[in-house]
């Protein structure tokens, strides 16, 4: 591939789709772009209910009172354990890091700063809280992050409630910090809104982020 | 050459990793970028591949352990292949091998890889080696040895002493790691198990509470024997009508409130310089249920009467057993009780409830020989004698008002007007 082939972006609107077999595409798509074998990637993603505990994750986070039809898978991402389900728009870049900036603090805050930009668009005020990962909005969190990388080629990514039922929370100590709420772009603006609006904002802000700090480009 | 790897700078403002897992094991071998370990910074676990060919000899780092970037973490011998070969160096004799070799201090490989140091490196002859192979010594503590060779090599003479003595020391000194789980033969832990979610809020509660708090305690005895006969002429009454049996806990709630409305500063809390008095009086009921303990809130217990204390008492004792608190219940509290004279202790000394500055201690109500004044003189009776104590915020209260409110607790639970109607 030249220079100017590894600056393409594809992102792949999965619709709904089953966490594990999701999964299994990423884990192929790091192998490919360790190889070179594929472009740099954006995954956009639902899923039915599901909850995933990272490899450091305490497990008592998940707690006995949750709903015990849903689905629980122990994954190999950083973090504690979290929820994902309908109404969660769900993103896994697969990025070879070394083409912009081999940091992993780098990357979070990156990430961070394109959920504060997406949730700008819808008029939603996310920040950021010292010493924690994800974004907030007025001290409820809104969205989730974490990541494996190899070769720092990444995989997992960040998780933005649109609207999903908040009450699947209620089983978990999300990412295992007890003092924060769970909030989603509908419960702040106290009305409906299309996944697809939020899909379309992410994809362009994220073509937008990174191929502008993108080495080659 | 001994190549240190070192925890790798993931990022800027990154100075420190946790290890997660070794992918190899002391005496494997690896080869140039493969993967070595794994570690998790941030909520970014990364896989690290090995900037070197060679036998790992030594693992310096432990799964979980948090350590800092450009530490030593490990140690690969780029030299050992395997090793199968040292046989065949058994019978060279020590004074034909090469002297010390120098090479230069530090380079670094890409970021991503770790960090390689190569110092100074001692020779070692394949006998000195076998030896070290064979009693599994490390080869940070084979570097420590001073040699009595030439130019102070490490003769086998030398290993074997080192060996035999460190056998012997072992024997009398137990080894320094006491936090190490080497020592569980010697404390006998049969097992371990993570503690249970409730558990862990607990255990913080409570270290939390006495680093905050400047607790004090204060205790006296009560004469309980009115209560007790009003309880024993009523109980059958009372089940009747309501259906739960009478305690003594609402009689200690009613004389704990009639106290706070009388002693605001004891239904306070602190706010860093600030006391913060509050409307009303909620309080906090110690209830042990399954595996643990609950402290949730009697609510405005300033509008409650005797009735209301037994039937609150007993609703939320009751749904506390059965996981049915909701969590506004377990906030909010402005004082507590504990009763641990259920389980028959005569005293005890809990903690505070945080935010609150007081907390109740009820012991078991017991008969006692105590000495009754009359007017016709002293004479020794037997009674029902509970005692209280009281643990208290010495930041907020002191002795006077602490122990005024504990003889007030105490007045009015032998002064409480018993005319309640069942």
């Amino acid at each position: 591939m030249g220079p100017k082939e590894t600056q393409k972006i594809l992102i792949q609107d999965l619709g709904f789709k089953k966490y594990k077999s999701a999964l299994s595409l990423q884990e192929k798509l790091q192998k490919q772009r360790i190889a070179g074998n594929t472009p740099d990637t954006l995954l956009l993603v639902e899923h039915e209910p599901v909850y995933t505990l990272g490899k450091n994750a305490n497990r008592n986070h998940l707690l006995q009172s949750r709903d015990k039809s849903v689905e629980v898978h122990n994954i190999e991402r950083g973090g504690d354990v979290t929820f994902h389900g309908p109404g969660q728009l769900v993103g896994y870049p697969i990025l070879d890091l070394t083409n912009y900036k081999k940091s992993v603090s780098w990357y979070m805050r990156t990430l961070e700063e394109l959920t504060i930009r997406v949730l700008k668009e819808f008029d939603i005020e996310g920040n950021r809280i010292k010493g924690l990962t994800g974004v907030w909005v007025e001290n409820k969190k809104i969205a989730a992050q974490g990541v494996r990388i190899s070769r720092w080629v990444t995989m997992h990514g960040f998780s933005i409630n649109v609207c999903p039922q908040l009450s699947y929370y209620d089983g978990i100590i999300p990412c295992g910090i007890f003092n924060y709420d769970v909030t989603s772009m509908e419960e702040c603006l106290n009305k409906k809104i299309s996944i697809k609006k939020v899909k379309n904002s992410i994809s362009e802000i994220f073509l937008e982020m990174f191929t502008s700090r993108n080495k080659n480009g | 050459m001994i190549i240190d790897v070192v925890m790798p700078k993931m990022g800027e403002s990154i100075t420190e990793g946790t290890i997660l897992e070794w992918k190899k094991r002391v005496g494997d071998s690896i080869a140039m970028d493969e993967i070595l370990l794994e570690i998790g910074t941030d909520k970014v676990d990364s896989e690290i591949p090995s900037s070197a060919e060679g036998v790992i000899v030594e693992i310096l780092a432990k799964p979980n352990d948090v350590i800092e970037v450009g530490k030593v973490i490990a140690k690969i011998d780029s030299e050992k292949e395997s090793s199968k070969s040292k046989d065949s160096f058994e019978n060279i004799d020590e004074s034909f091998s090469a002297d010390l070799s120098k090479v230069e201090e530090k380079i670094s490989i890409n970021d991503s890889k770790t960090i390689i140091n190569q110092k100074e490196k001692r020779f070692f002859s394949p006998v000195v080696m076998k030896i070290v192979a064979e009693n599994q010594l490390p080869l940070s503590e084979l570097e420590k040895i001073t040699g009595t060779g030439r130019k102070g090599r490490v003769t086998k003479k030398d290993i074997l002493f080192y060996i035999n003595e460190k056998e012997k020391s072992e024997i009398v000194i137990p080894k320094k790691d006491f936090g190490n789980i080497d020592q569980k033969s010697q404390i006998g832990t049969s097992n371990q198990e993570e503690m249970s979610h409730m558990r862990q809020v607990i255990s913080k509660h409570m270290v939390e509470s006495l680093s905050t708090s400047a607790h004090v305690y204060v205790m006296t005895d009560v004469d309980m024997s009115r209560i007790v006969e009003f309880v024993k002429l009523n109980e059958v009454s009372f089940k009747d009508q309501e259906s739960y049996n009478l305690t003594y806990t609402p009689f200690v709630v009613q004389a704990a409130v009639q106290a706070l409305l009388g002693f605001p500063k004891m239904n306070a809390s602190i706010d860093d310089t600030k006391i913060k008095y509050h409307r009303h009086i909620n309080i906090g009921l110690a209830v042990s249920v399954d595996n643990g303990l609950m402290v949730p809130s009697l609510l405005h217990c300033e509008e409650k009467n005797f009735l209301g204390f037994c039937r609150s008492v007993n609703d939320i004792a009751k749904r506390a057993r059965k996981g049915d608190i909701n969590p506004d219940e377990l906030s909010g509290s402005t004082f507590s009780i504990t009763n641990f004279g259920v389980f028959g202790v005569t005293l005890g000394t809990p903690i505070i409830n945080q935010p609150n500055v007081g907390i109740l201690g009820v012991g078991a109500i017991k008969k006692r020989p105590v000495v009754v004044e009359d007017v016709d003189g002293d004479s020794i009776g037997i009674k029902n004698m509970m005692m209280l104590s009281l643990g208290f915020d010495h930041r907020l209260i002191d002795g006077a008002e602490g122990s005024n409110f504990i003889t007030s607790v105490k007045r009015n639970l032998e002064t409480m007007s018993l005319e309640f109607n069942f």
